[in-house]
């Protein structure tokens, strides 16, 4: 494509904001941590692969099922270990929302952290996730899941 | 003259002892029969009816009707003498003035109870011998055939019987039996009523009004038949009419036609007419189409056809065109369908983007909420900053190198409900596209048909044989011969409906012409005349025989309905007192006559009252009936027990015939 350069004397570009999908948004991210840690976490505690684990199931309604039935398959699906969700954490850390034990390398909700998933839990957002980990509760424990996906991943 | 008129009575009983019996003479006008309580007065009575064969009046029939004395023993001198055999003999005359002579025999060993001889002249009075015949009673047909006793007395009396509505439904013949109560009153049943119903009524509807009727000779009677006649004529014709109707509507349907006149019910100035559409959709008369229909057919065989041979070049022409047409249809229906196909693919890709785009702007709402809730837990949320620096820091996950800048949320939304309401067009669009062009594929295909089938009518006509007409032709043609022999069925059937519309026209004519003939009111001018006198010399004749049960006795009318006498609607008690009653009787039986005399009649002329002075009758008032009777133009014969003298003096001045049977047995040895 020819472009009429030599007859441009000057050109500028300014940058324009993107539009984003909401799970690349941060709070949008902890709030859905919060949400798993309180609903369906023992001792509103969990482990970064339970955590992941979660947080692929959550980005569609059609694998909630996978998870649903993780118990009977005893299948632990392929996951993506997502970056975002690290970055999550860390802005979560940050915000003294939840709290990573060194020792146990386990987050555990704060008091602002629960005082945050009460009142997510009282509004109208996140209705269907929200079904959903009151459905699976607390069924998926860090010592099944670390033990599932060492069975797996053995090798 | 009187229709019956008795001349003679005779008894004659044969017994071991020799023969016995009675001989009474009777005389024109009054006749009073005196005989003592008990000595057999009204046996004798009696024995005229069984001579006429009206002994059923007596309860039953043939001899048993009849007293011992006169079948099984008598008595004489204190002895009981056997009776042999015993035969009654009358002798009548008619108002012509023949005379027979009845003979009828009561115990016979080698007659039959129900024969009668009839000797044809005056036996009895005359002593003569005369030719005799014989004929019976109480048999079938006795009332009808030439050997019935009772068709040949009603000859000889000059009465013509009419036929009456019976229960049956049929009609029957108003028999000769059922008139005498209205002028033969007899001691033990007469005088409980006006009418005294014999054994049955004969199946007789109102028989005592039809005998009535009879006796006056009213019109009502025929009236009344001639009325159910023509009902029964009436509901035929219409029930004709309406199949009629039936047949022709029908017709009509069969070859899309329409009935001219004919109307609900019948009428006389109507004439049928069948009408059927022709080429143009108007609507003509069949015979009118059937011609149309013969000339075009008539046309088109002699020289009208196109043949095969004449158009096959156009032919091979057309067909070319017509291949090539077939095919450029064909063309634009298989582009017409690409692109349907295409732009059904570009909408369900847009649908699914819509969906996706809902999901989206949904998260994003959501997300919005999230941010708002946040930012009540943690300022660092609404101001964008670090939570450990508190540098500004832009609203995503992406690692910061990216660069990228988001947008707020707010904006993010706006610009997912923009591009929304793109895609949200843009479907509606695509649905408009698809439906414009499977419209136009529904037209292509029509027409795409039409051309293949024109195509294979040309290429067939091609293969056929040259001379022959084309098939368009033929089917015109053949087309034409069946309606033409539809209607001409149709107008076949139709004629013969017409002649039958005629037939019914003729008979509703004749119905109207005798339903004209009938009086409008049920009694006819006559009638009334009939019953108003007959009412009159009823009161009159109560009057005189000092009837006082009811004060005033203008309140005493006759009913229209019943013929009897009522009083404010009501029928007149016959409880009231018992002398009234008979007198009630008296007046009715002679006012019967009377009026049948003045009218001229069926009334035989003849009355006979046995024992009229029932129930402690007052001398005077039965002075009176015998006055009365005395000034009758018939003949009368009153059948008593009262002393002579008693009787003498109650006649004293009048015209009468007093027939004594003295104190003993009217049974006696024959001289």
């Amino acid at each position: 494509m020819d472009l009429p350069i030599d007859y441009i004397k000057e050109i500028r570009f300014s940058k324009k904001k993107v539009p984003l999908s909401p799970e690349l948004r941060p709070f949008y991210r902890i709030s859905q941590i919060i949400l798993v840690l309180h609903l369906s976490s023992t001792k509103e505690t969990a482990s970064l692969l339970k955590l992941q684990l979660f947080n692929w199931g959550l980005q569609n309604t059609r694998r909630f099922d996978r998870l649903l039935k993780l118990k009977e398959t005893n299948d632990f699906p392929l996951i993506r270990f997502d970056p975002f969700l690290n970055r999550a954490l860390n802005y979560g850390v940050a915000m003294d929302l939840f709290t990573l034990n060194k020792n146990t390398r386990k987050f555990s909700l704060t008091v602002k952290g629960r005082e945050l998933a009460l009142q997510l839990l009282r509004e109208s957002i996140f209705t269907e996730e929200k079904t959903f980990l009151l459905q699976i509760k607390k069924g998926l424990s860090d010592t099944y899941l670390i033990g599932l996906f060492k069975e797996r991943y053995r090798t | 003259m009187n229709r019956l008129k008795l001349n003679y009575l005779k008894i004659v009983i044969e017994t071991s002892e020799g023969e016995f019996g009675t001989d009474i003479p009777f005389k024109d006008g009054f006749n009073i029969l005196r005989a003592k309580n008990t000595k057999g007065k009204s046996s004798t009575l009696n024995a005229i009816l069984y001579a006429l064969g009206i002994e059923e009046m007596l309860g039953g029939k043939n001899s048993k009707t009849m007293k011992p004395v006169l079948k099984d023993k008598l008595i004489f001198e204190n002895k009981e003498v056997n009776v042999l055999e015993s035969k009654v003999q009358l002798e009548i005359t008619n108002d012509s003035g023949d005379v027979i002579t009845l003979t009828r025999w009561i115990k016979s060993t080698s007659m039959d109870e129900k024969l009668i001889r009839v000797h044809f002249g005056a036996i009895l009075s005359k002593k003569e011998a005369f030719n005799f015949k014989d004929y019976y009673v109480h048999l079938k047909g006795s009332a009808s055939e030439s050997a019935g006793f009772h068709a040949f007395l009603s000859t000889f009396v000059k009465w013509k019987l009419p036929n009456v509505p019976s229960f049956e439904g049929k009609d029957k013949l108003l028999y000769i039996q059922t008139l005498f109560p209205l002028f033969f009153v007899e001691q033990f049943k007469g005088w409980s009523g006006f009418y005294t119903s014999i054994s049955g009524s004969y199946g007789i509807r109102d028989l005592p009004k039809r005998a009535f009727e009879f006796l006056l000779d009213m019109d009502i009677t025929k009236n009344t038949k001639e009325r159910e006649a023509l009902k029964i004529f009436n509901a035929l014709i219409l029930n004709r009419w309406s199949s009629l109707k039936q047949n022709l509507e029908s017709l009509a349907d069969t070859v899309n036609g329409k009935v001219v006149g004919h109307s609900e019910k019948p009428n006389l100035i109507e004439e049928l007419n069948l009408f059927v559409y022709d080429d143009n959709n108007k609507l003509i008369h069949i015979i009118d189409r059937i011609f149309q229909l013969e000339k075009d057919i008539k046309d088109k065989e002699s020289y009208n056809i196109v043949s095969i041979s004449n158009v096959s070049e156009k032919y091979e022409k057309e067909i070319i065109e017509q291949e090539d047409y077939v095919l450029q249809l064909q063309n634009e229906l298989n582009s017409l369908r690409q692109d349907i196909n295409l732009e059904k693919d570009n909408l369900r890709s847009m649908r699914e983007n819509l969906r996706y785009l809902a999901i989206d702007l949904k998260r994003n709402q959501e997300a919005e909420k999230l941010y708002k809730l946040g930012s009540n837990i943690d300022s660092n949320i609404k101001n964008g900053t670090c939570p450990t620096c508190n540098q500004d820091i832009s609203d995503t996950l992406l690692p910061p190198e990216t660069l990228v800048e988001p947008l707020d949320l707010g904006e993010n939304i706006v610009f997912i409900k923009e591009q929304k309401s793109t895609l949200e067009f843009g479907i509606k669009e695509s649905e408009r596209i698809i439906k414009t062009k499977q419209t136009k594929q529904a037209v292509l295909d029509q027409n795409i048909q039409n051309a293949r089938k024109e195509l294979r009518i040309l290429k067939r006509e091609l293969n056929e044989n040259p001379a022959l007409p084309t098939q368009k032709e033929l089917e015109k043609l053949v087309e034409l011969k069946i309606s033409f022999n539809r209607l001409n069925e149709a107008s076949q059937s139709f004629e013969k409906i017409e002649e039958n519309f005629k037939d019914i026209k003729k008979d509703w004519k004749n119905y109207l012409t005798r339903k004209d003939a009938l009086p409008e009111d049920y009694f006819s001018a006559l009638d009334l005349k009939k019953l108003t006198f007959f009412e009159k010399q009823f009161l009159e004749l109560l009057e005189s025989f000092n009837y006082s049960s009811i004060e005033n006795i203008d309140e005493i009318t006759i009913s229209k309905d019943k013929y009897t006498p009522i009083v404010s609607g009501f029928d007149i008690k016959f409880d009231s007192s018992a002398s009234d009653n008979i007198r009630l009787i008296w007046s009715y039986i002679i006012s019967i006559y009377r009026t049948s005399q003045r009218y001229n009649g069926n009334h035989p002329g003849f009355i006979l009252f046995d024992e009229p002075g029932q129930q402690q009758m007052a001398a005077d008032s039965q002075e009176q009936l015998f006055k009365s009777l005395s000034k009758f133009e018939g003949q009368s014969l009153v059948g008593t027990s009262l002393e002579p003298s008693e009787i003498k003096a109650m006649t004293k001045g009048l015209q009468v015939n007093i027939i004594d049977l003295g104190e003993n047995y009217i049974i006696k040895p024959l001289l």
